[in-house]
């Protein structure tokens, strides 16, 4: 255990002079800089005005225009949504409003007639979270998170560049002892990221008993998952964009994170899923699936760990000994 | 005691072997010089003892234990000394042998009496990337040794050093081998190899083309004769003694105005020479 904190202090000492390393302590001050200052706390919803030409009772919708012309360029230039009755039907002309807007036009179109539109909340929390706070756990999923995947990587591919890797090869440091040290220290600085951008854009009242945990056991995940990946590799271009690639896959959560309503199944396997749902809840509350996320990042440390453990014995520390 | 027994070893697998029929033993407190030109095979043997490369066919023993067979832990036991400084450059000189030494199961060596030995005390806060080449290449001495090891390997040690350090290197080398450690000496510098060295083997063309004692070479390869150079009428002359004529030799030094006196034992260079047909070089 001491030669492991050991090592531990020296991979950081390595890191002190990377500068991935800089650039990504200076990402944490931008990260906070734009969750506290450039990102609304609200987003303006969409407003549109209706109007109507040759539709039955147009003027219940809006206000009746005398030509199509005259539609068109009130859509085109007053940012309006036309509706244009036909003998084959409705048509709906605007002028780019997004698909959700569009969605309630048509909810209304097909309702009794009526233009009121009313919300029911399902969520029993009544606070409105603001939106600039709402990003912060992607934040920290995909850059707190990721820290180990990136430096660890980047060490990893120092050590091969400058030869370092034969001197591990013939010593008795093992694949389990070179993982652990790794992942300990990323797991370490991926919590002290991850609890830095938490204090200086959300606070203290947050749910730290499962905070930390996830930021621990989060970076441990990817760190691991980064060392297997970066196995494969011999120089940093080419290590660089495909791992750019990979994260972007690792991404994806956050359209389920923002839409909620796309969810499917196939989200669910990815890492970052279970982990990001997790920081939302123990951030602004709300009932955790604590069940399929312990489940899932306990399956994830365990894959993460046997590939990771496999792949550096073979192809990083080319283990010939029995 | 290492015992190479019969290897081979292939790279590509396509039947050319890098190295062929490679046998012979390291013995304890013995230094065994692996001499070569590049491309010899020199590295390759190097690597399948150390484990850094898979042994194909035949066998490596480290006291009678196969190479296969061996545990992780047994690399406490070994110490290698690389041709090309591997070392943390961003890390300082006494950060690396402290990073090393802490991979270790067994007690290590001071790392900055180690640095001391090789006259690095003073630099031993500086950054290895503010190193000169021969600055890395005695840490990476000094690092060999830091886990006193049983089995050494030295590649090309004293490459790239002054003549004083040099010889600083070559009696830390004699110390090793007080101690009883076995020690592997890769080199193409036959100097180093003569004045260090017990046994020596000639590596050409991935075979073994000679192997002994470097005395005993000089003899079987050298002109058992002495040449006297001397002075007569005021110029210089020479003439050769066979050894066994210690009669002839002693009459005519009697006589003579000798200036010099040399044996005309090959060196290690002229053995290879004759030996392989090609000349020795890095």
């Amino acid at each position: 255990m001491k030669s492991v904190f050991f090592l531990c202090v020296q991979d950081f000492k390595r890191l002190l002079t990377n500068a991935l390393f800089w650039v990504l302590a200076g990402t944490l001050v931008v990260i906070v800089l734009v969750v506290n200052l450039a990102l609304p706390s609200e987003i303006a919803p969409e407003e549109f005005n209706i109007v109507t030409y040759n539709l039955t009772n147009g003027a219940l919708y809006g206000e009746v225009m005398d030509s199509e012309e005259a539609l068109r360029e009130a859509v085109s230039d007053g940012g309006m949504i036309g509706l244009i009755g036909g003998s084959d039907g409705l048509t709906v002309v605007h002028p780019g409003l997004s698909e959700k807007t569009l969605n309630a036009v048509m909810l209304m179109l097909s309702g009794a007639g009526s233009q009121e539109i009313s919300v029911e909340i399902l969520n029993a929390q009544t606070e409105v979270i603001p939106f600039n706070l709402r990003i912060s756990p992607i934040f920290i999923c995909f850059e707190a998170l990721l820290t180990g995947f990136i430096l660890g990587g980047a060490l990893m591919l120092a050590e091969k560049e400058d030869g370092t890797v034969n001197v591990l090869r013939i010593s008795p440091t093992g694949t389990a002892r070179y993982l652990i040290s790794k992942s300990l220290l990323f797991s370490v600085i991926g919590t002290l990221y991850a609890t830095l951008i938490c204090v200086f854009t959300i606070g203290f009242d947050i749910a730290w008993d499962v905070f930390l945990p996830l930021a621990f056991f989060g970076t441990l995940i990817f760190t691991l998952i980064g060392l297997a990946y970066t196995t494969l590799f011999h120089e940093m271009s080419g290590w660089f964009f495909s791992m750019v690639v990979l994260l972007g896959i690792n991404m994806l959560p956050v359209i389920s994170y923002t839409t909620p309503a796309f969810s499917p199944l196939w989200m669910k396997f990815i890492p970052s899923y279970p982990i990001l749902f997790a920081f939302q809840k123990s951030l602004f509350g709300g009932t955790p699936e604590t069940l399929y996320t312990i489940l899932s990042m306990v399956g994830w440390l365990i894959i993460s760990y046997l590939i990771a453990s496999l792949m550096v014995s073979k192809l990083f520390l080319k283990e010939v000994r029995a | 005691m290492i015992q190479v027994s019969h290897v081979y070893h292939d790279y590509e697998g396509k039947g050319k072997c890098a190295v062929s029929d490679i046998s012979f033993q390291v013995e304890s407190g013995k230094i065994f010089g692996f001499l070569g030109p590049s491309g010899a095979g020199k590295s390759t043997i190097q690597n399948i003892m150390t484990g850094l490369l898979a042994l194909q066919k035949g066998e490596i023993t480290y006291e009678g234990k196969s190479v296969r067979e061996l545990k992780t832990r047994f690399f406490n036991q070994i110490g290698v000394s690389f041709e090309q400084p591997n070392l943390y450059s961003s890390l300082t000189g006494l950060e690396n042998l402290r990073y090393y030494a802490a991979l270790f199961s067994v007690p290590t060596l001071n790392p900055m009496e180690l640095l001391e030995q090789v006259g690095l005390r003073e630099d031993a806060n500086k950054r290895v990337s503010n190193y000169s080449k021969g600055m890395k290449q005695r840490l990476t001495f000094a690092r060999a040794l830091i886990n006193k090891p049983k089995y050494l390997f030295l590649d090309e040690p004293t490459g790239g050093l002054d003549p004083k350090t040099a010889v600083g290197i070559r009696e830390l080398i004699r110390a090793q081998r007080e101690q009883g450690a076995a020690i592997f000496l890769t080199t193409h510098n036959m100097e180093l190899a003569d004045a260090l060295c017990d046994t020596v083997a000639f590596l050409y063309g991935g075979v073994i083309a000679a192997s002994d004692s470097p005395d005993a070479l000089k003899l079987r390869f050298g002109k058992r004769e002495i040449r006297v150079l001397y002075r007569e009428n005021g110029a210089e002359s020479e003439r050769f003694f066979p050894m066994d004529d210690k009669a002839g030799l002693a009459a005519f030094l009697k006589t003579a105005d000798v200036i010099k006196l040399h044996s005309q034992e090959a060196t290690l260079e002229e053995i290879f020479l004759r030996v392989t047909g090609k000349e020795l070089t890095a």
